[in-house]
């Protein structure tokens, strides 16, 4: 398996900085769970390429319910959805609006800076084709 | 006076990869001495209607997450794209965030000097 070789790192982070690619936003929506497809529709709808989901549970205010005493805490997902930050706000509007998530309860949505990004070449090669 | 800013010095490499390669991420990952990995399982979505009517819609993945320091991220994440021919379309991604403060603990498992909480 490969290693990195420690005395070329400087050079590498050269290249890498060349092709530093600092307009990509990480979206991330935590949703009680069998939402998600409402997410990434609205989502890929808004010109997202597509997300991955991933199974959690929440712990808020709002998912305090008991049966017979015994705690429940519903089952949320997380969907991640990496985005050009140009448009990182009108597809987290569209999510907003697809998922009602001004409503209490209903779930949250964030996005976060990516430093760095590698593995995206369909993305880059459609947005050029669009230029 | 100016209040300074601080940086945290590592990032937060995310890699997600199709089910079952995850294995490979850890081991090179451990192959060069990062060795607090998580591992999640979850899952894509596939951008054809037609998978989705023939039932390929959704694509298992693995989602691996750990701490890098910043000097070596870039090299890093270059190594992974490589390495695991994350250039074929729709077979993976790695990408980094900066994460925006983190405990005491966690700075010196990652080997990072802390002089008087200044670094």
């Amino acid at each position: 398996m490969a290693k990195i070789n420690y005395d070329k790192v400087k050079e590498v982070n050269k290249s890498v900085a060349k092709t530093k690619n600092k307009e990509f936003d990480l979206i991330v929506v935590v949703i009680n769970r069998g939402f998600s497809d409402y997410i990434v529709d609205a989502a890929r709808d808004a010109g997202a390429s597509g997300g991955t989901i991933i199974n959690g549970r929440g712990t808020g205010v709002h998912e305090n319910d008991s049966v017979l005493g015994v705690k429940i805490h519903p089952e949320k997902e997380l969907v991640l959805i990496l985005v050009y930050r140009d448009k990182r706000n009108e597809i987290m509007k569209k999510i907003c609006e697809a998922s009602n998530l001004n409503d209490e309860g209903r779930g949250l949505c964030f996005s976060m800076p990516v430093s760095d990004i590698a593995g995206i070449n369909h993305l880059i090669n459609k947005n050029k084709k669009k230029k | 006076m100016k209040k300074q800013k601080m940086k945290c010095p590592f990032e937060v490499m995310i890699v997600i990869v199709n089910r079952g390669e995850g294995e490979n991420v850890i081991e090179l990952l451990e192959n060069n001495h990062i060795n607090q990995v998580l591992k999640l399982q979850g899952r894509g979505t596939a951008k054809s209607e037609m998978a989705d009517i023939f039932g390929f819609g959704v694509v298992e993945r693995d989602i691996i997450a750990c701490f890098i320091d910043e000097d070596r991220s870039k090299a890093l994440v270059e190594l992974i794209y490589t390495d695991l021919h994350l250039n074929v379309e729709h077979s993976g991604l790695v990408f980094t965030l900066q994460p925006s403060s983190a405990t005491l603990e966690l700075l010196e498992s990652l080997n990072i000097e802390v002089q008087n909480g200044k670094n």
